[in-house]
């Protein structure tokens, strides 16, 4: 590896000269220069980088070529995309002229190659670059084998000879045929008439078969098969007269009789059904794949005679012409079944009214048949004409609740309001409704149904998961939804439901709330599906160690069921975990460690921090601030302190993060008052803030003392700060710059509340009072005010009471 | 190979029996009915590879109708473990065979499972062929647009059965697109969508090219484990030294074996394409790369594989990551557009589609087909068809430029090196039995 690295990296800058003819660079130039252009991104790279190897051969190959180290090592790599390149590039016909050069090249570098990997492999291009061998055919039987195969009683050899036989003498298909037909072997019949299908086509020895046909026991069976994928029409009366056989050759006939196609074959099979013949379901079967329309012949069979098939098809095919017919046939005890079934096909919207009639005195087994005969009746309809149309029916019947369906199917916002209402007032088979209707508005008023009875929660829950999935677009509103969900959910199997749905949500916070399924059972096996999945699509960082350890879990997971599936998946697991990097930890300075400072945060120790630990969470080496907007969302020093030295750094992800380090603050309350003070934290630079007030600035004294305005770094980058507290002395370093260095109880004349008792201070900035400005002492916190700031390497230096 | 071979496949490609618009449970079931099946009907079965697919347990099953009897493996861990679980699972004692052939030539044997990495499927299903077995093989049906060529001539000279493992072509709602075939066969031989169409297999249409199935160059050697026989894992492969990457669970990242996550989903996904299409009998003469140049060994990524046929059809693969954005159609034509969920542009697509018939029934129960002799709906031939859309990819790929193909002769057009990778050599002694 070293050597190729060497030559890469002296030569780094020579791809300065790349793009340069070819011929001004030594050979070793332009092998270092394609080297280091390996793999080729495209084919135009490629191309420029191989023509360059491939007119300097072959010299370039002989270079390459030595450069290969024993392949046991394991570093030839670039010199394999190289070589392969090359003959690649001059097997293509219109690069063809350095392909001798190439070839001379190669023969003298596996002359002089000692790995045995590594000769196999250069012999592999040589091969690459050589004539195509011709295929060696496989040696045709005599005649005399294949007449002994044909006797050997072993049926795939005796097809084999078969085949042979007949390919040699096309003169003895026919008879050839008819003899394996009457065999009484039918795997050999059946490749005997595919051989002659494919040897002389199977017209030709139609009339043979035809012939032998009477005499034939089970293989006439095989014949109809044979004449319906051939489509032999010739054969019709064969197939005609197998109709009248109930088994297997019965069927076989209605099977051909529909690839045949026809008028003919089209009354036949009607006729089948008509007289309700055993075949009849294979014929109703086969009419539904006919080879031509049969719409008018349905049409008129079913005025003819009452029958379920035919309803079925009329059904099936649409026939709307027949919708009157099928109507009466509702009141046809034999029919009434079929043709409730069969409305649904037929109707049109100006039979809604019909429907409706027939669905409000339904009994109860048809009622959900003619639910779906409505949502058929009015489908052509647009959604608003159809809840129109609905809402009007559903003041006309006695029981409205048997319209809900078709209600929802419209997916209205005012189908969301009417069963919403319906539900409220007592109507509980409207939530099936509800449960059906697609349409974000519905979302929360599923919720609200689940929070209030926790015995319908298992029912709502998956649907208000898929519904979130479709319509929230936030992803951590998204992630908060399946969290609600997965806390509602009672049953395992719905949990998993949802856990298999988060799967699909690649983001870091998804991925943590999955994790903390992977240890009940019940809930393992998805969990670590869906751990595994976020992990391979997030493009968010995940803490390493959490990463490693759901991971790990995950694998273990899947691993322990044995499953094909399972395995390949705890292969991807392996090589995430593999690839992952783990966290960097921060570390004191020899300075600091002198001047005794101590670690708060090294990267992955939450230990001396307390509060909001679900918003802030260690990623890779930093404080992942999560917090969401206008929530508590603060973090606290385990630790209370007076005077002290505040280390830290800080990076921006997106414009306009806002935070801020309360200062000898109490828990839980708005630092920016009650607080010695909040020294902002804010990406002032971006455009939100252009009205930004000056005590507002990064930096500041929150309302007390405007920081010295600087500008930050690209989002991305860290910046480092450093907060000193002494008494009511402040001073805020940030990038080395002092940007704010007052005494605080100076800075508001000693006042800071209002003297006269008022909520409006003329001595602060803000014009507000700061009560806790005087605090003597206590926690150091971060005030989130939602994602993007990363925070590391936070220290301090306790300076306890000291001045 | 003449016109004729092809017409005939088309024509017996649908036999008796099951309808397609059956509930899709009833169908490409091994067994399951609950009527006694008499001994002599029973059928037998042996899996040759028990390490992923063949444990999984559609397939590691047994039941009156087709009897699980043997299983082969070159990893004794692996074989331990089946012979276990047959004796928990079906309280069989399975024979056990290391190889392979050794499975193949047992007369107790009557189906041969091919469930090996792809470097195998080929020479096995020719000699299951040859021995008078008929054959359930895993995707993708070969590595080699050669070694498919010589399967279907197999199959053909020696009557027998096949089926090619995968089955979106007649059910299940395949992958992302949430729609049976079915509805889009119907759509697109309506003509509906116009003429010429182009299908687009992306993450953006619903599927997936696993990426991660990409292999590692540089590979350090490793000692070979007591329970793997490795020259025999290897078989008609090249030699290369062993490392745990290239074999069980991994083996798809190197060229030698599989073609990467082209190769593991690639039949499923282009073979229903085929049907739709109605190319079952044909082939692209066209295919186009877009991808950084591959490593001879390890595969790597793609950013799309076009493939074009002479009628102007296109489909295009795009790889993950470098998928079209917006809202894409899986099929487009010049009169209409279908998505994902079988939306279309079409206005009541459905009342159109009810007026016309669905498609010919095919024959989908792949043990009845053993037992009447008929063709499986997704046989050799076109197994055939859709894995070599597969391997063209691949070769196009390699060799990192465009090959024009020759439906008549399967053959690249005028390229030497590309033609090279049609039949690739095998080792010592299995070139001799293909």
């Amino acid at each position: 590896m070293k050597k190729i690295i060497s030559i890469i990296l002296t030569l780094s800058l020579a791809v300065l000269a790349y793009g340069q003819d070819a011929r001004q660079r030594t050979v070793d130039t332009i092998v270092a220069d394609v080297l280091a252009q390996m793999p080729a991104k495209d084919a135009a790279t490629f191309s420029t980088n191989m023509a360059d190897i491939a007119a300097s051969a072959p010299k370039s190959v002989e270079i390459l070529a030595g450069m290969l180290e024993p392949a046991s090592k394991g570093a030839n790599n670039l010199i394999e995309y190289a070589l392969t390149g090359v003959v690649n590039y001059v097997s293509d016909p219109a690069h063809s002229a350095a392909k001798e050069a190439v070839l001379k090249g190669l023969a003298t570098a596996v002359a002089a190659c000692k790995d045995n990997t590594n000769k196999a492999y250069l012999g592999t291009l040589q091969r690459m670059l050589g004539p195509v061998p011709a295929v060696a055919e496989e040696a045709a039987p005599t005649l005399k084998e294949a007449k002994q195969w044909m006797k050997s009683g072993t049926t795939n050899m005796m097809s084999k000879g078969a085949y042979a036989l007949m390919k040699a003498q096309p003169g003895k298909i026919a008879k050839t045929v008819v003899s394996a037909l009457k065999s009484g072997n039918r795997e050999y019949a059946n490749a005997v008439l595919g051989y002659a299908d494919e040897l002389v086509g199977a017209p030709a020895i139609a009339s043979a078969v035809s012939k032998a046909f009477g005499k034939l026991g089970a293989a006439k069976v095989d014949v109809v098969n044979w004449i319906g994928r051939n489509k032999l029409s010739s054969l019709q009366g064969l197939v005609d007269s197998s109709l009248g056989d109930s088994g297997e050759l019965g069927k076989a006939a209605v099977l051909a009789a529909c690839k045949l196609g026809g008028e003919k074959n089209l009354a036949n099979l009607l006729s089948l059904i008509e007289k309700k013949s055993p075949l009849a379901e294979s014929a109703c079967q086969a009419l539904l794949s006919y080879n031509g329309d049969v719409r008018k012949g349905v049409a008129d069979a079913l005025a003819r005679t009452a029958d379920p098939k035919l309803l079925a098809l009329a059904g099936a095919r649409r026939l709307t012409g027949s919708s009157a017919r099928v109507f009466d046939l509702v009141n046809n005890a034999t029919t009434h079944d079929a043709a409730i079934a069969a409305l649904a096909g037929v109707t049109t919207p100006s039979d809604a009214a019909k429907v409706v009639g027939l669905l409000d005195k339904a009994a109860d087994k048809d009622v959900a048949p003619l639910q779906h005969a409505l949502t058929g009746a009015l489908h052509t309809l647009s959604a608003a004409e159809r809840f129109n149309k609905l809402n009007d029916f559903l003041y006309d019947v006695r029981k409205p609740e048997r319209l809900f369906p078709a209600v929802a199917q419209t997916g209205t916002d005012e189908a969301v309001a009417t069963l919403t209402k319906a539900f409220a007032d007592g109507n509980k088979s409207a939530l099936a409704s509800l449960l059906a209707i697609d349409n974000a508005k519905v979302v929360p008023e599923l919720l609200k149904i689940a929070r209030n009875d926790a015995s319908l929660a298992d029912q709502i829950v998956p649907r208000y998961a898929s519904l979130v999935d479709k319509y929230e677009q936030n992803p951590d509103k998204k992630r908060a939804a399946f969290a609600q969900a997965l806390s509602l959910a009672k049953d395992a199997k719905i949990k998993n439901s949802v856990l298999k749905t988060l799967g699909s949500l690649p983001t870091m916070k998804s991925f943590l709330l999955a994790g903390k399924y992977l240890d009940d059972k019940a809930t393992a096996y998805q969990a670590a599906n869906s751990v595994k999945q976020i992990a391979s699509k997030t493009t968010e960082e995940i803490d390493y160690a959490t990463l490693k350890n759901y991971l790990q879990k995950a694998a273990s997971i899947l691993g322990a069921t044995g499953d094909a599936d399972d395995g390949y998946a705890v292969d991807e697991i392996k090589k995430m975990i593999a690839e992952a990097e783990p966290s960097p930890i921060s570390q004191l300075t020899a300075e600091e460690k002198k001047q005794g400072f101590e670690m708060l945060f090294d990267g992955t120790d939450m230990s001396k921090w307390q509060g909001d630990l679900e918003g802030y969470i260690p990623v890779n080496g930093t404080i992942y601030v999560s917090a969401n907007y206008g929530s508590t969302g603060n973090l606290y020093t385990k630790k209370e302190y007076r005077n002290f030295v505040y280390r830290f750094e800080f990076c921006f992800l997106r414009p306009g993060v806002n935070n801020g380090v309360g200062i000898r603050t109490p828990m839980g309350v708005d630092a920016a008052y009650d607080a010695m003070c909040e020294v902002q934290i804010l990406d002032h630079d971006a455009p939100m803030y252009k009205n930004l007030r000056e005590y507002q600035v990064h930096g500041s004294v929150y309302g007390v003392v405007p920081a010295k305005r600087i500008v930050h770094k690209p989002l991305g980058e860290w910046s480092t700060e450093e907060i000193r507290v002494e008494g009511d002395h402040i001073k805020v370093t940030v990038n080395g710059q002092v940007i704010v260095d007052t005494n605080i109880r100076k800075a508001c004349k000693g006042h800071n509340v209002a003297p006269d008792g008022s909520s409006k201070n003329p001595y602060t900035v803000d014009g507000k009072n700061h009560p806790g400005m005087f605090n003597k002492k206590g926690y150091i916190s971060f005030c989130g005010h939602g994602e993007g700031l990363k925070i590391r390497n936070v220290r301090i230096l306790d300076l306890g009471d000291k001045k | 190979m003449g016109q004729s071979r092809r017409d005939f496949i088309k024509k017996a490609g649908a036999g008796i029996g099951l309808f397609t618009i059956l509930p899709r449970e009833v169908m490409g079931k091994m067994g399951g009915d609950n009527k006694f099946v008499a001994p002599s009907d029973q059928m037998t079965r042996g899996i040759i590879g028990v390490g992923g697919i063949g444990m999984s347990k559609h397939h590691f099953a047994s039941d009156e109708r087709c009897r699980l009897v043997a299983v082969c493996d070159v990893d004794q861990k692996h074989l331990d473990r089946a012979l276990k679980a047959g004796q928990e699972r079906f309280g069989t004692k399975l024979q056990a065979y290391h190889d392979w052939r050794d499975l193949v030539y047992d007369p107790n044997v009557d189906i041969v499972h091919i469930a090996t990495p792809s470097h195998w499927h080929g020479l096995m299903a020719i000699e299951s062929a040859r021995s008078g077995k008929d054959i359930f093989c895993e995707k993708p049906m070969t590595r080699t647009i050669g070694e498919g060529q010589k399967v279907v001539k197999a199959v053909h000279d020696y009557g027998r059965i096949f089926r090619l493992d995968t089955w979106f072509r007649f059910k299940d709602t395949f992958y992302g697109l949430g729609t049976t075939v079915e509805p889009l066969k119907k759509l697109v031989s309506s003509g509906l969508l116009g003429w010429p169409l182009t299908v687009r297999i992306s993450g953006a249409t619903g599927f997936a090219w696993k990426f991660y199935w990409t292999g590692r160059e540089n590979l350090i050697p490793q000692p070979i484990p007591a329970e793997l026989d490795y020259d025999m894992w290897l078989g008609p492969a090249p030699y290369k030294p062993y490392h745990p990457h290239r074999v069980h669970q991994t083996f798809r990242g190197y060229w030698d074996y599989e073609s990467g996550g082209l190769g593991d989903m690639g039949q499923h996904y282009i073979d229903p394409v085929q049907y739709i299409l109605g190319k079952d009998d044909t082939f692209p003469v066209k295919v186009e790369v877009d991808a950084p140049q591959q490593h001879p060994d390890a595969v790597g990524i793609w950013r799309s594989i076009t493939y074009t046929y002479e009628d102007g059809c296109k489909i295009i693969l795009e790889g993950e990551g470098f998928e079209s954005k917006g809202k894409v159609p899986y099929i487009e034509g010049p009169k209409g557009k279908v998505y994902k969920g079988f939306e279309c542009t079409i206005p009541n697509i459905m009342d159109k589609l009810a007026e016309l018939p669905d498609p010919e029934p095919r024959q989908v129960d792949f043990l009845d087909c053993v037992k009447n002799r008929q063709h499986f709906a997704l046989d050799e031939i076109i197994g055939h068809h859709s894995c070599t859309v597969v391997n063209m990819g691949s070769c196009a790929l390699r060799l990192g430029r465009t090959l024009h193909f020759d439906p008549a002769t399967q053959k690249f057009i005028g390229d030497d090196a590309a033609n090279l990778l049609i039949n690739q050599p095998m080792r010592a002694p299995w070139a001799s039995m293909i």
